[in-house]
């Protein structure tokens, strides 16, 4: 390497003799140029965006009205053009509407599309590179319940993205319940990377008809299966004949799918599996056992959850003292007398905390 | 040798600052993935109830100024089920009486559960019109402690550390749970904090999103874009964040109480529970997450006086020093991964060991120029790449938030940002060179730590 070129040195010359100094030189302009670029980009992006915003304005006055008439019934007798450019603001502003309504406004939204040619529209976003704008096209085909666009979803359907693939099912039970359901259901079992909060806020209103399909073949399920029913019957809050609960309370059953069934007990049949349950070995099961007999009990299941009270586990006592305070044929007088004969500390302590904080609802 | 420590001093600027372009680059994929999925996910929809329920952590130490607002800040968030604990530290002002009178605390008969141990508990209350707010009052033992007795007390799985101090958005909650939904992995996230200094608060809630006048408030302003957009979140992509605040982070309690909770007796006690997440995880070969949202989550104030500046610099750093100090088996460890093979390495070279090199960089091309040992272009060049490299790294922070968030919309923002971004690499950025060195001293001698005694002024907060 070349020697730094000393301040009084008669060797002093440019910059360029050292590769070091050189180096540093080159980055430093490299980042004085970069600079100036992002400069520029972000002045850009501001001019960009007030005629954007500028332009939203105009087109939110012109078509947030017609819109909102369409959606009470007395669409306008004109409809007033919608420019190519406003056509994906369009699609985005009239989702957002079907999103925020239930009813016949989602029908009259849907005949005002029809009126502007969406259907066109969203075939043509369908093709695009930006998932966005695809979800935007799988939301709108949804939303108008264009039979002519199954075997386009169902294509999507198939796909591995796990956003549109998921906007796709919920398309196809739009447009054909009975078939979009049979079709998207052994999809929902099998699609792991389906996330059960996204399947809730999507699926959740055509529970009913999911239900019944789910019911339908969660008998016949591998094993291995059952925990992704169990999660899915939890999220779309379906209600689960005690019949298919039934074998999955059975105490040799892993301590997750014990937990999630136990979650889904909701008939008086169940009651002697659930009390069964409140001994079993691992705590989480008696939490959630604990919980089912606050919904399910009866009044043998007192002593049951008294004795839950005293329990090891900190969880299992506080969801034991919640679960006598829910029972519904306890009052106040006899949850007092309770507590007043209770000889464990900690199963005192528990429940003078939980009937403390269920003091305005019960007591 | 003259030679050697000078290209030394200029590779090390030219790496350090390579290193954040690239995180710089990691963060604009993360962020264009998160536009692209942003207009979908803020169509309507109805709460699922899948959301786990949340206990909001607030510890409180001498906090009679901001404790209330912060208190109904927290209430006002919007998400299905959550509880507030709020650990009053044996505080010496009247914060234990502002709550009392605030929120009309009545003594609650709790069966305190102690996972973890901590200072002896003195009382627990409940709020008598918000009967989701408990108050844990409890002798003095640090934030840490405070923290711990709050988990505890705490009844739900997600718990979320709030400092006192902060202003939370609305939605909070509701941005830092998604990754939790998403992933079962998933045992810590962490959002981006902002200054509150200028912005208007108006019963806990922020009204109006504006820029401090204080020059040091401004110099923090970018500062933040520039750590939490591309510093964290490029560090989140490939699952090695080694710090999420302790102003706002969400955990998986269970994850916590494995890992011992919070550590008393450290002043960095965000970062060390984060690495030794990390290293817990690592050790015992569990898959799991920590995640960054990059969505302006919390708003906190930051120091606009230096004395007070200066001493929250010298903590962090005393904080990164222990963090790492006690965590070296998670470096180039078998099973270390992102975390221990880069960032753990990152932390070490360029935060930890950085204001050595940093400020001694800039002392030695000083001293050289005037001693006569290296040439005016030498030194130019040096201060061209210094300062044009931090001016490159705080623009792109600018941009960042430009691209994603637009914030701070008005011309008068924009220009003053600018101006900031400059003025930053021309004496500040310096200074907390200095300060950052300050620190690093201190936790060699280990100095006694307590809590950062924090200068508030509360401005930006309307009375009701």
């Amino acid at each position: 390497m070349t020697s730094i070129p000393a301040r009084d040195g008669a060797s002093e010359c440019s910059i360029y003799s050292d590769p070091y100094l050189n180096l540093a030189f080159w980055t430093g302009l490299g980042a004085a140029l970069l600079t100036l670029g992002i400069a520029l980009l972000i002045m850009g992006l501001r001019i960009q965006r007030y005629w954007l915003d500028r332009h939203e304005q105009r087109f939110q006055l012109r078509w947030r009205p017609v819109l909102m008439q369409a959606m009470v019934g007395a669409p306008s007798n004109v409809l007033p053009a919608l420019a190519r450019r406003d056509q994906w603001r369009f699609l985005k502003l009239w989702n957002h509407m079907q999103e925020s309504v239930r009813g016949e406004s989602t029908q009259r939204l849907a005949t005002l599309a029809e009126q502007l040619g969406c259907q066109a529209m969203a075939r043509r976003l369908l093709a695009s590179g930006s998932l966005t704008r695809r979800l935007f096209a799988i939301l709108t085909l949804g939303h108008m319940r264009d039979g002519t666009a199954w075997d386009l979803l169902e294509l999507q359907l198939l796909q591995p993205g796990r956003i549109s693939s998921l906007y796709a099912a919920r398309a196809l039970i739009q447009i054909d319940l009975q078939r979009g359901v049979r079709t998207v259901v052994p999809h929902l079992l099998q699609r792991d990377d389906w996330e059960m909060v996204r399947i809730a806020i999507l699926l959740q209103e055509f529970r009913d008809a999911l239900g019944s399909e789910l019911t339908s073949i969660l008998a016949g399920l591998p094993a291995a299966r059952w925990p992704r029913a169990l999660q899915l019957a939890e999220a779309l809050h379906l209600h689960v004949p005690a019949g298919i609960v039934l074998p999955w309370l059975q105490a040799e059953q892993p301590v997750g799918v014990l937990s999630a069934a136990l979650r889904l007990a909701n008939d008086a049949e169940v009651r002697p599996a659930v009390r069964a349950l409140a001994e079993h070995a691992d705590w989480r099961v008696r939490v959630q056992a604990a919980r089912a007999l606050g919904r399910l009990g009866e009044s043998s299941d007192v002593a049951v959850l008294t004795r839950l009270l005293s329990d090891p586990q900190w969880w299992v006592r506080y969801r034991a003292a919640g679960a006598l305070a829910q029972l519904p044929f306890l009052s106040a007088e006899q949850l007092r007398s309770l507590l007043a004969k209770l000889q464990d500390r900690y199963a005192r302590e528990i429940s003078t905390q939980v009937f403390a904080e269920l003091m305005d609802a019960y007591l | 040798m003259t030679e050697f420590i000078t290209d030394f001093i200029l590779v090390y600027f030219i790496a350090l600052n390579g290193i954040y372009l690239l995180l710089n680059l990691l963060s604009t994929l993360s962020l264009r993935r998160t536009n692209q999925l942003r207009e979908i996910n803020e169509l309507p929809h109805a709460h699922t109830m899948l959301e786990p329920p949340i206990s909001v952590l607030v510890p409180a130490y001498n906090e009679e100024t901001t404790i209330a607002t912060t208190v109904r800040s927290v209430l006002q968030l919007t998400y299905p089920e959550f509880e507030i604990v709020v650990i009053n530290d044996g505080s010496r002002n009247r914060t234990l009486e502002v709550l009392q009178r605030e929120f009309a605390l009545l003594p609650f008969p709790e069966a305190y559960r102690i996972q973890l141990s901590t200072e002896p508990v003195r009382g627990i209350y409940r709020s008598a019109t918000y009967p989701q707010l408990r108050v844990i009052d409890k002798h003095n033992g640090g934030k840490a402690d405070s923290l711990n007795a709050g988990i505890n007390a705490s009844r739900f799985p997600l718990f979320c550390g709030v400092d006192a101090d902060s202003i939370l958005q609305r939605n909070s909650l509701q941005q830092v749970v998604q990754p939790f939904l998403r992933d079962p992995r998933v045992i810590v996230t962490g959002g981006t904090i902002r200054a509150a200094n200028g912005c208007e608060v108006k019963d806990g809630y922020l009204t109006r999103v504006d820029l401090p006048r204080h020059p040091l408030a401004l110099f923090q302003v970018v500062e933040y874009l520039r750590a939490f957009l591309f510093g964290r979140l490029g560090w989140s992509s490939v699952n090695g964040v080694l710090i999420i605040s302790g102003a706002f982070g969400l955990f998986r309690k269970e994850a916590v109480i494995e890992a011992g909770g919070y550590r008393r007796n450290t002043i960095g006690e965000d970062m060390e529970l984060i690495v030794r997440l990390h290293r817990h995880m690592r050790e015992h070969r569990r898959p799991y997450r920590i995640e960054f949202v990059p969505d302006p989550v919390c708003w906190t104030e930051v120091p606009e006086d230096l004395r007070t500046l200066r001493n929250q610099r010298v903590r962090w750093q005393r904080g990164l020093s222990e963090s790492l100090n006690s965590h070296w088996p998670l470096m180039f460890s078998r099973n270390g991964g992102w975390p221990g093979w880069v960032a753990f390495p990152y932390m070490v070279l360029f935060e930890w060991l950085g204001p050595v090199l940093e400020f001694g960089g800039y002392l030695w091309f000083v001293f050289a120029f005037f001693a006569g040992l290296i040439s005016w272009q030498a030194f130019a060049v040096f201060l061209f790449l210094a300062v044009g490299m931090g001016i490159l790294l705080s623009a792109s922070g600018l941009m960042l938030e430009e691209i994603s968030f637009h914030l701070y919309p008005r011309k008068r923002h924009l220009a003053l940002l600018a101006l900031f971004v400059v003025l930053e690499n021309l004496g500040y950025r310096q200074l907390n060179a200095w300060w950052r060195l300050v620190g690093l001293f201190q936790w060699i001698r280990q100095k006694e730590h307590q809590w950062g005694a924090m200068k508030r002024k509360g401005r930006w907060q309307r009375k009701p």
